[in-house]
């Protein structure tokens, strides 16, 4: 036995759908293991399979010497075999200390029930050489940036948990350059007894840092090698697998009409959307596509990018009120956090932001002419169940989603800004809201979206913007050559062809 | 990491200036302290408020009063709350008392005390448990406990007593020289737990679980264990809230407390501790309730009606949550 961890054919499936379908990964001491692939590929489930947080639904987990048992197996447990788990986002205690923070489960570092001074003193003083953060140790962790608290949960895994095992999901995303490599340079050092996981979106980053890498791709470890023996390009051609594409789904260009919207950064024009075209934005998280949409609904104006109406004389969207009342219409991307309203129905739910609008008087709720505004979009769209009265609990994800849509074409938009509208979406519903998107929505109106799959932006958009690191790197039209999945997937990860 | 006190400018965040980190850290952490000063310089041109003699009897009139506050205060720290308190506070002197004067001839006034406290506690304990293991909403739970108690105590003694031992109204009654034990008492069990918050397990336990209930769990804190024991701390504090003011007033009413909870959810939240649980301070919670005993102490001086006072405690609790949402947007300002 040389591994610390392996996975024979891990399984795991939430409810109907497979997340992960066969993973097969062997952790060894002394080694950096990157696990790279795209957003749904299973990377994220299997780390938290490995580390107790959900359990598997089939396969062989192996922990040492021993195979796990599904019911014994949870964070503690996983904690106690010396397996550590550092998510993407780093876990909310807002208003514990830096100390209360850093030994909190730390059982030496009580003597009696009361605090034992001279061993936290001496793991702070280890800790702060290793990672040189500059916090105090009375520091709230609230008004700490995310990065530091990011590396105070690497520092709490590795110098006082002494995990063996330490899974890094994504954690490179939300540190910036210095400490990142900083961090990667860490993981270099921490010689033979750990073995270490590093998730990341940036192949450049796994290449340089990692001994061995393996390739996730829709739910199974397709690939697994040594870094030395392959490259960049190499990687991103196995990240996206040889995808054909349905060559009749592909539509033809069409005429845009006149500019509805335009983003701009600071004095720069960035992009701007058309009516009658779908307009797709591609890029890694982070790489600024997210940005843009929100300016584009006229949410937080962050990285200074902001919208403009160019019909009203290139008036700045002030607000998502703003944004609204000039005709642009948007579809979150955290569907029932910011749109979907539980305990409501499917009339409800559809008519919610024009109710008061169409009613006479105007501001009751009239049933009766509510009920025929929605019939023929639950007609068109194929809600299912087909009811107004349905409570929107009872329906899949795919259905919630073409209540949303029908939501936003009650309100009637020139510009429709959809993040991530298939996210949460089942394989069987999405062709059908992205023909939508692309027919009755882009008929009359431009549309901006977002999709995680390149494939869906090749499929259904006329130009797609491409984010690299907060930047636009290129703005591909229909039938260039780089208007394909693994174009678009090299233009985002910034590699060369 | 630094690892001393006097190397705060290796902080990477907040400003370099010391003035500027002092007022800032008091605005967002302390506020308490400059309402305190507002209220004695107010206080101060009330004639006999600022008296030694009358601050004892501030500090005395507040012991009651503080021992709840610190009871909520730890509950609420967890992310739960109690509003059982009020019926604690004389359901577990009503039942010793019971005990001595007419249920058992004879029975010794000490053991009175520690069947109050005992009772206190068990009430505590019931409340934890439901709330365990039940996975009921505390809210509900301690509502039902409110109600409950109360009744009973109606019920038990609708008339009151008013022969109760002497040694156990010894606590709230007796002062040495000029001091009064009770005050004595309330600024010993604030060091107490001054320094549980402080310095032990279970001190630092419960405010990761206010923080963050899953990720406590995960650290492997015994979470129900915590749960049950913040509500036994705070059934034991309420029930020497009980036993001093019992002592002070000598006798037991059967309307002692109806309502006082108001008041200590008031204190406890001009203190600066977080209803949604993990934050608050134990000096905070302590000017809290100085700062309340303070201005009954000065509405009584002045002569105001009851009927008013209790509309000043009413716009107390109002100020108390403007100030505490004032805090956070000034903590969201600075701390980005």
């Amino acid at each position: 036995m040389n591994y610390l961890v392996k996975t024979e054919g891990l399984r795991k499936q939430f409810g109907q759908v497979p997340a992960v379908e066969r993973a097969d990964i062997e952790l060894r001491a002394g080694r950096v293991h990157g696990v790279i692939g795209k957003n749904g590929a299973g990377k994220s489930v299997l780390m938290n399979m490995i580390s107790g947080v959900t359990s598997p639904s089939g396969g062989r987990l192996l922990v040492g010497a021993s195979t796990i048992e599904n019911d014994k197996w949870d964070p503690r447990a996983a904690q106690d075999a010396g397996i550590a788990l550092i998510p993407q986002e780093p876990p909310r205690l807002p208003f514990l200390t830096v100390e209360d923070y850093l030994f909190l489960g730390d059982r030496s570092s009580y003597r009696l029930g009361t605090i034992n001074g001279s061993y936290r003193s001496r793991k702070l003083r280890e800790i702060d050489e290793a990672l040189g953060l500059r916090v105090h140790r009375n520091d709230q962790m609230v008004s700490l940036p995310i990065e530091v608290q990011q590396m105070l949960a690497f520092g709490k895994a590795v110098y006082l948990e002494q995990a063996r095992v330490i899974l890094l999901d994504e954690i490179t995303a939300s540190l910036s350059k210095v400490r990142r490599e900083a961090l990667l340079r860490e993981l270099r050092d921490l010689g033979n007894e750990r073995a270490f996981v590093l998730i990341s979106h940036r192949i450049s980053e796994v290449m340089s840092t990692c001994d061995v890498v393996t390739v996730m791709r829709d739910g199974e470890s397709v690939k697994t090698i040594e870094t030395a023996e392959t490259s960049e390009a190499g990687l991103a051609q196995e990240i996206v697998g040889s995808q054909v594409l349905d060559t009749e789904s592909v539509h033809s260009e069409r005429q845009a009409g006149e500019e509805l919207l335009a983003i701009r950064s600071a004095e720069k024009s960035l992009f701007s959307v058309r009516r009658s075209e779908v307009v797709g934005l591609a890029g890694l998280d982070g790489s600024g596509k997210e940005e843009a949409i929100e300016a584009a609904a006229g949410l937080k104006r962050r990285n200074g990018m902001n919208a403009f109406l160019p019909g009203k004389g290139n008036a700045l969207v002030r607000s998502s009120r703003h944004a609204a009342a000039s005709g642009v219409a948007y579809l979150p991307k955290k569907r029932e956090e910011f749109a979907t309203v539980q305990g409501m129905t499917v009339l409800e739910n559809m008519v919610l932001p024009v109710a008061g609008r169409h009613s006479r008087p105007r501001g009751l709720w009239m049933h009766s002419v509510l009920r025929p505004l929605v019939d023929p979009l639950i007609e068109s769209l194929h809600v299912h169940p087909a009811r107004p009265d349905a409570q929107i609990t009872s329906l899949s994800g795919g259905n919630r989603q073409k209540v949303m849509i029908g939501r936003l074409r009650l309100m009637e938009p020139n510009v429709y800004v959809l993040s991530e509208p298939t996210r949460g979406v089942d394989i069987g519903t999405k062709p059908l809201i992205l023909e939508t998107i692309r027919g009755e929505l882009a008929e009359k109106s431009g549309v901006l979206m977002t999709s995680e799959a390149e494939e869906e932006l090749v499929d259904y958009c006329d130009r797609i913007v491409v984010f690299y690191q907060g930047e636009i790197v290129k703005e591909v039209h229909r039938g260039d050559p780089d208007f394909s999945v693994d174009g678009i997937y090299r233009l985002s990860q910034g590699v060369e062809a | 990491m630094t690892t001393t006190q006097d190397k705060r400018e290796m902080s990477a965040v907040g400003p370099k200036n010391r003035w500027t980190r002092f007022y800032r850290e008091v605005l967002t952490e302390h506020l308490i302290w400059p309402i305190v000063i507002v209220m004695i310089l107010i206080g101060s041109s009330v004639p006999g408020f600022l008296t030694t003699g009358n601050f004892l009897n501030v500090l005395w009139g507040a012991a009651s009063l503080g021992c709840m506050t610190l009871g909520l205060y730890f509950v609420l720290m967890t992310g739960r709350l109690d509003l059982s308190l009020e019926s604690t506070l004389i359901f577990a002197p009503t039942i010793a008392v019971l005990l001595m004067t007419s249920w058992v001839v004879g029975f010794n006034p000490i053991l009175g005390l520690v069947v109050a406290l005992a009772v206190g506690a068990l009430v505590g304990l019931l409340i934890g448990s439901l709330s365990n293991y039940a996975n009921v909403n505390p809210f509900l739970i301690t509502l039902g406990m409110l109600l409950t108690l109360r009744g009973l105590v109606v019920f038990l003694i609708p008339e009151g007593i008013y022969d109760v031992p002497e040694a156990f109204t010894w606590l709230g009654r007796t002062r040495i020289g000029d001091v009064p034990v009770a005050s004595i008492a309330l600024l010993f069990i604030f060091a107490i737990a001054y320094l549980v918050m402080k310095y032990t397990y279970f001190g630092k336990a419960i405010t990761a679980l206010g923080n963050n209930e899953q990720a406590t769990r995960v650290a492997g804190v015994n979470v129900n264990f915590l749960v049950v024991g913040v509500f036994i701390v705070a059934g034991l504090l309420a029930a020497l809230g009980g036993i001093i003011e019992v002592g002070r007033l000598n006798s037991v009413d059967a309307s002692m407390g109806e309502g006082r909870i108001l008041v200590v959810f008031a204190a406890a939240t001009l203190g600066g501790t977080a209803l949604t649980g993990g934050r608050g301070r134990i000096t905070g919670v302590f000017g809290a309730v100085l700062v309340i005993s303070g201005i009954t102490n000065l509405m009584n001086l002045v002569g105001i009606p009851t009927a008013l006072q209790q509309v000043m405690f009413g716009a107390i609790l109002l100020l108390a949550i403007l100030l505490s949402s004032v805090q956070d947007s000034l903590r969201k300002r600075w701390s980005s």
